[in-house]
């Protein structure tokens, strides 16, 4: 199948009192045509960086090395002009806080408008029709009225469907969703999933749905990537990964939140925190907080290993023996 | 709306009541007579204590005040002492001349502060940002009085371009404005700064730019409107303001309105005449302050008064 996106050596430097942290550090993940990829990783752990860096929507202050292929070139390395229309129109993205994300003092339809403008170059009524038509598709009652309305006459769940309407405006390739509903109510969240689905199967958009919810990656996602302080520990399909996980970090991620199937027993927490950037460990991230943790590990950084044909693991127990002597 | 426009109308008059009581007390704490002030040191004690009479001062503080009030809720301000014309028609001689120097001098605070500000905001925490907000602090230490001297002297006397101060058209404003302008431009750059500099901050801002819209897009359509809200807050105060009489520069530029009426009477005691201008700039101030209110409701449509 065909890669719509194929992110590699991705690396992000963040500038703290003027010297240079990594917090985002060799990611290697590619997203096929059609497909919804998880993103899943702790809070900090690097994963909003990784997408706004996709987007070349990092502020200044950051340093983004590698490569970010679509369409046969490296967004990366890209004019600002044409960065400027692939975003919006070929890649997308909503984010966490719908309650924020829209501007206050501008009517939906305005905001919807913007995209169909700077894409498509609709203005006036066409725009107007337009809005409406994406309001109905994102399953907004009342699209006609509401598209006169302000952000704040909303709520949350219509806000953040309004933010997939504008995403969606230009029909784009990658739709990058920042926790969409983790902001949102059980039940939106899952009308809200259950939209996102519905517009990724009628147009063909593949996703790239980052969540710390595996619940979310097991209902959505065809594969998963699982970072951990700036890394991809550990990716590939879906059922593989929630049947088989082979790295600590996973296998302690899925034996923290309850399962529906399987013995009912108690759910253990990883212990230990997430390491701060200025005090990355030396060696495997994971490390400090492993039960396995061995020498090699405290020594030196694991490569990505491949366990399975897509299934990839960045971890000692893995290697190679020749290599972890 | 209507009914918030009423209420805060009614409690507008409770404000004007009690600015009228506080500048009589005043007025009349100060230990020197105006009949004294109005027939000269030499005259006789009868023609003093006649003069008191006509004017009422003979009365007690208290009736005189209430006399006040009865004539003002007919409409009438008084008459001054000094002139021996009606308080009105004294401010409404004056008035065109401050409507035209406030203005001016309001349009010059803005056109220097806020191109200043959106353009400071962009390049923060650069050497420009320094530069400006090192000239910013300047600017707003100058005193009026020396600052409007020495535009005059470059301007009006070595360089003879405009006029040396005098009350008239375009070319008499020019200089009062700009010395208004450069030292009252450096709030308007800093307010405006930091607020854009919390707008660019905001989600939709990125939201905005992951659609794909230009820099110059984003600033102008998303940014510079959400920063200006706290901005004509200030601007309508200030107009209001303002509009009571710009007290320095009509004293420096020799120029006839609300201010040097307001510092003339003064330093004659001519009470009706201070009771008068201080109760119009009230009303001014009052009024603006409601202006900018309901402005609100268009900028920012979150605001509601029902």
């Amino acid at each position: 199948m065909a890669k719509v996106l194929d992110v590699r050596g991705l690396r992000v430097d963040f500038r703290i009192d003027e010297r240079y942290y990594p917090a985002v550090h060799d990611i290697h993940f590619h997203i096929d045509e059609g497909e919804t990829l998880g993103l899943v990783g702790e809070s900090g752990c690097g994963k909003s960086v990784t997408s706004l860096a996709i987007m070349r929507l990092l502020g200044p202050g950051t340093k983004v090395s590698g490569e970010v292929r679509y369409g046969g070139k490296n967004l990366l390395a890209i004019p600002d002009a044409e960065m400027r229309r692939i975003r919006g129109n070929d890649i997308s993205m909503i984010f966490q806080e719908p309650m924020t994300s829209l501007n206050p003092v501008q009517r939906i339809g305005t905001q919807i408008g913007e995209s169909l403008f700077l894409h498509r170059g609709l203005t006036g009524r066409a725009a107007r029709e337009q809005a409406i038509q994406l309001l109905q598709e994102v399953g907004i009652p009342r699209a006609e009225e509401v598209v006169d309305d302000y952000p704040h006459q909303l709520s949350g769940g219509m806000r953040q469907r309004v933010m997939i309407a504008i995403a969606m405006a230009c029909n784009p390739k990658l739709l990058i969703a920042d926790e969409p509903t983790t902001a949102l109510d059980v039940t939106i969240q899952a009308q809200i999933l259950d939209l996102m689905r519905r517009l990724s199967r009628d147009h063909g958009t593949s996703i790239l749905l980052i969540t710390h919810d595996l619940g979310v990656v097991a209902e959505m996602c065809q594969r998963v990537a699982v970072m951990y302080a700036g890394q991809i520990v550990e990716q590939g399909p879906v059922r593989e990964i929630f049947k088989h996980p082979q790295h600590p970090y996973t296998i302690g991620l899925l034996n923290s939140i309850p399962r529906m199937d399987g013995p009912r027993t108690r759910l253990t927490p990883i212990e230990g925190n997430v390491p701060s950037l200025r005090n990355m460990p030396r060696g495997c991230r994971f490390a400090p907080r492993c039960p396995h943790a061995m020498d090699v590990c405290r020594a030196q950084d694991p490569e990505p290993v491949m366990v399975e044909p897509g299934h990839d693991v960045r971890c000692w127990l893995h290697a190679p023996v020749k290599e972890a002597r | 709306m209507l009914s918030y426009i009423v209420r805060r109308l009614g409690a507008a008059v409770v404000v004007l009541f009690g600015i009228s009581l506080v500048t009589f007390i005043i007025a009349f704490a100060v230990p020197a007579d105006p009949a004294r002030l109005i027939v000269g040191a030499k005259a006789s004690p009868a023609i003093v204590a006649e003069v008191r009479h006509q004017l009422g001062l003979d009365q007690p503080l208290p009736v005189q005040y209430i006399h006040y009030v009865w004539r003002l809720l007919h409409g009438d301000l008084g008459t001054s002492y000094v002139y021996n014309m009606p308080v009105a028609s004294l401010i409404g001689q004056r008035i065109g001349g401050t409507v035209l120097l406030a203005v001016a001098c309001w349009l010059a605070e803005l056109i220097i502060g806020i191109p200043l500000g959106i353009y400071t905001a962009r390049r923060a925490r650069t050497w420009i940002d320094y530069a400006v907000s090192a000239l910013a602090l300047v600017g707003i230490s100058l005193f009026v009085p020396w600052l409007g001297e020495v535009l005059l002297y470059l301007f009006a006397f070595k360089l003879p371009v405009f006029p040396l101060g005098g009350t008239g058209g375009i070319r008499h404003l020019i200089l009062p404005a700009l010395t208004y302008g450069i030292t009252g431009a450096a709030v308007y750059t800093r307010l405006l700064k930091s607020s854009m500099l919390e707008v660019l901050g905001q989600d939709y801002v990125r939201t905005a730019r992951a659609k794909g819209a230009s820099e110059q897009r984003v600033i102008w359509r998303h940014v510079v409107r959400n920063a200006l809200i706290p901005v004509v807050t200030v601007a309508g105060i200030d107009i209001g303001t303002l509009l009571s009489g710009v007290v320095l520069i009509e004293v420096t530029f020799n120029w006839n309105g609300l201010g040097s009426l307001a510092t003339e009477a003064i330093s004659q005691l001519d009470i009706p005449v201070i009771m008068g201008t201080v109760l119009f700039t009230a009303v001014l101030v009052v009024l603006f302050n409601l202006l900018v209110d309901i402005l609100y409701v268009f900028i920012d449509p979150r605001i509601r008064y029902d």
